[in-house]
Order: C-alpha cells, then structure tokens, then sequence
C-alpha cells in the first residue's frame, strides 16, 4: 500500500492500485467503480481531509486556522501523532523513541510514574498501549495438562501459573476494559489440582517400592 | 525559539484520568459491529470513545491499542472485495465433491462419512452466504492510512463507519457531498499540474447535482 502521508495535496487514493481517486468516487455513499482497477469503493471525506498536511521541522507556527496544531501548544503546527495516545504533538514535544516511535511529554510523564504508582500506564485511561493477557495464559498452561497429551506441561506449568496468578493479580482489573479475575482463580485451582496429582502418584509409588505391594 | 510557551503540567491528564477512573467495570467505549478471527489466534475489533476511535488487536495474549483522534481522521475509504465469493466457489465445490463421492461409495460407514464431510462444508458455505459480501476499510489521518480489518464484510462495515462518520461529523463539521466532490476534483486538479499529470491515470469527472438530497440523512444512516 503506497503511503498517502505526506502529500501536497489532499488526495484519496484506491487502496487496491494506488490510483487517486476523483471527486465522483467521494461522499455518494453508493458504490462507485475505481477509475483504475474497477473495485467497487465508498469512500468518505471530512473536512480535515483539506487541511494541508504538515511537513514541518522545528516546531513551526501555524500558518493558517486549517493546520493541524499541536494538543500543547494550539500555535504550534502538528508533525507527528503520540504513538501512544494519538495527540497531535509539535517538533518541540515530540519526544523521537527512534523505531518510528514517537510520545508526548504527558505519556512519558504517566509512564515514569510507573506500574506501582497510583496512576500508571494502564489506568490513565489514554495510555494504554499494549495489554498482556496473563490470566488467559494462566487458564491455557493449566489446562493443557488435562489434555493428557501435555501431561508432562504439567511439571513446568504448574509454577509458571502460580507465579502468573500471583505476580499479575490485578492486572485484569485494569486497563479500558476491565475483566474479572476468573481465569485466575481457575488456572491456580487446576494448578493445585495438579500438585494434588503429583503427591498422590508419589506417595502411590513410594508405598509400592517399600512395601512390595503390586 | 525564545518565546515558547511552557509546557503543561502533568494536570492537562487529570480530565482523563478522571474519566478512566478504575474499578467500575465500566467502559466509557461503544463495541462498532465487525470483527476478526484468525483462528482464535489474532482478534480485532473496533471501539467508539468519547473524542477517539480506539483499534484493539489481539495477538495470542497481547492486545494492542491504536486511538484516533475524532479530530483527525480525514476520510474513510470502504473497498468491496471478491474474497468471499471465491469461498462460496470453494466450499460450494468441495460440498458438491464429497456429496458425490458419498453417493457413488458402496461401503455404508464410508458413504455416511463423506456425507458428514459434504454437509459440514454446505453449512459453511450457508454461513458464508448469510454473511454476505466482503470488503476492506480504511481510514485515513494525516499521518497515513490505517487498515480496518475487523470490517471485512460489507454490511456490518457500513453499519460501523456509519457509526463512525455520526462521531467525526459532531467534530469536524460535515461537507455537502457535491462540496466535497468538487473540492477533491479541485485538489486532483492542482496535484496534476504540479507533476505533470503523468501518474494518474484518472481524469476529473464532471460529477452530476446528487439526484436524491442525501444532505437530509444523518451521516450514519447515509452509509
Ligand atoms: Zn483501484
Ligand atoms: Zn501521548
Ligand atoms: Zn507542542
């Protein structure tokens, strides 16, 4: 896909064949055909779409009402978005992470405060960025050994899923989109089980080889 | 380089923070129809917040969050695709070949067997056909084009950007559609001259008066 950043001028382009599309194609809301490979496209424009795009070094002033301004400093003009919360951020508050990474003060400020800070990354609510679901890899170590196919995950697994359980307790509970902490529960009962099962088949050989039973 | 304004404190997040406050249960974001499933192993799925469009990617057990701003989302492009057409020939051949070969077969366990096969694929394909046609959305920022992927298929992706649209329009401000043609022409017009026209293969179009006012439609009902 040709990269339609950067243009001079606003153009719609066919994400298909790269064709740039005309005005019969934008904001008729039936299908029209792509001048170029014949796909049948919807397309939409908004009034940003006429914005000029900012191509901009050190933090240039905002040259007409139209630019994009930075979240910060609404005079100085917008070049590149936070990777992590999406502002708008001027050559001043760009903060480059190199990698194509870029974050604003306020998000570096929020994750300096850190996972054990009152309000870190995960509950600033624009922060978050990633989120790893232990307590669904918890539950699927746990369960794998039930397969009997994977009995042997067991030996490894059953730490791996207390740690998890432990370690990311109140994970689930934060971020966007809370969820209960029910993986959890059930992956360190499964783990206990499993001990359980261990002790047992042990105690079961011990008992065999001492006593000579069959 | 003097006369910069001081940054803001760190209280500019408060409003969110204050928003996202945690332990509700509660999320201030509307689940957009559509998804993607990659056999259980990459899912995503669309969400509208209060000021921005959040894209939420899972792949095995991490999620990734994208967010675009109301604010910024330029245009929104909807691509019909032959994807799912191609799978209804497929399934429907695969249907029609097991259904023989159960029937021409002697041994009674084999035949319902390959039966079994037959109606397991007819019944995709059944689903395939409710699901109708399949598509590919994107929308488009300043900074460049950002696929959907959760809206492959055409009736759910209309009924999202729809959704979508309502949100951006409340934002931006919204273009009369002969507006908006005529000002696209305008700039496809200017890039021509400016390189001399030897890319793009697409001339401008007259484009007709819209024979409908499509202008009295709410931007969700419109797409
Ligand atoms: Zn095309
Ligand atoms: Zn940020
Ligand atoms: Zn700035």
């Amino acid at each position: 896909m040709p990269p339609v950043s950067f243009a001079p001028q606003p153009l719609l382009v066919c994400d298909r064949c790269a064709t740039i599309l005309p005005g019969a194609v934008t904001n008729t809301f039936e299908p029209v055909a792509c001048p170029g490979c014949r796909a049948l496209l919807v397309a939409q424009v908004f009034p940003a779409f006429f914005r000029p795009i900012a191509v901009g070094a050190a933090a240039e002033n905002v040259l007409s009402q139209e630019d994009a301004s930075c979240f910060y400093h609404p005079a100085k003009k917008a070049v590149v978005p936070c990777t992590r919360c999406g502002r708008f951020l001027c050559a001043l508050c760009d903060i480059d992470l190199g990698g194509n990474r870029h974050v604003c003060p306020g998000c570096v400020d929020a994750a300096r405060r850190g996972p054990t800070g009152k309000q870190d990354a995960a509950t600033d609510g624009l922060g978050v960025q990633r989120r790893v679901l232990y307590d669904s890899m918890a539950l699927l170590i746990a369960a794998l050994p039930l397969t009997l196919i994977f009995w042997w995950l067991s030996f490894f697994g059953v730490p791996v899923v207390l740690y998890l359980s432990i370690r990311y307790w109140n994970e689930p509970r934060r971020g966007d989109f809370p969820r209960t902490r029910v993986r959890f529960v059930i992956a360190a009962l499964l783990a206990v089980l499993q001990i359980g099962g261990w002790i047992t088949l042990g105690v079961y050989y011990y008992q065999r080889r001492t006593h000579g039973l069959d | 380089m003097a006369s910069i304004d001081p940054l803001p404190p760190a209280a500019s997040f408060s409003v969110a923070e204050a928003a996202a406050t945690p332990g509700k249960g509660k999320t201030p974001y509307r689940r957009l129809p559509g998804r993607t499933a990659i056999l259980w192993i990459g899912r995503g799925r669309l969400y509208l917040g209060d000021d921005h469009l959040l894209k939420v990617e899972t792949f095995f057990f991490v999620e990734n969050y994208k967010r675009f701003a109301y604010g910024d989302i330029r245009s929104l492009l909807l691509r019909q695709t032959a994807r799912g057409m191609i799978l209804s020939v497929v399934l429907g051949v695969l249907a029609l070949g097991f259904g023989a070969l159960g029937w021409v077969t002697d041994n009674a366990a084999g035949r319902w067997i390959l039966l079994g096969i037959a109606a397991f694929f007819a019944a995709l394909l059944a689903v395939n056909l409710v699901r109708g046609g399949t598509c590919r959305c994107q929308l488009v920022t300043a900074i460049g084009a950002q696929p959907l992927p959760s809206l492959n298929r055409t009736r759910p992706a209309r009924r999202a950007l729809g959704l979508l649209a309502e949100r951006i329009t409340a934002v931006q401000g919204e273009i009369p559609s002969h507006e908006a043609a005529e000002r696209v022409d305008d700039a496809l017009r200017r890039y021509s001259e400016q390189t001399g026209g030897a890319r793009n293969p697409a001339k401008p179009e007259v484009v007709p008066p819209p024979t409908q006012t499509p202008e009295a439609k709410t931007p969700e009902e419109r797409w």
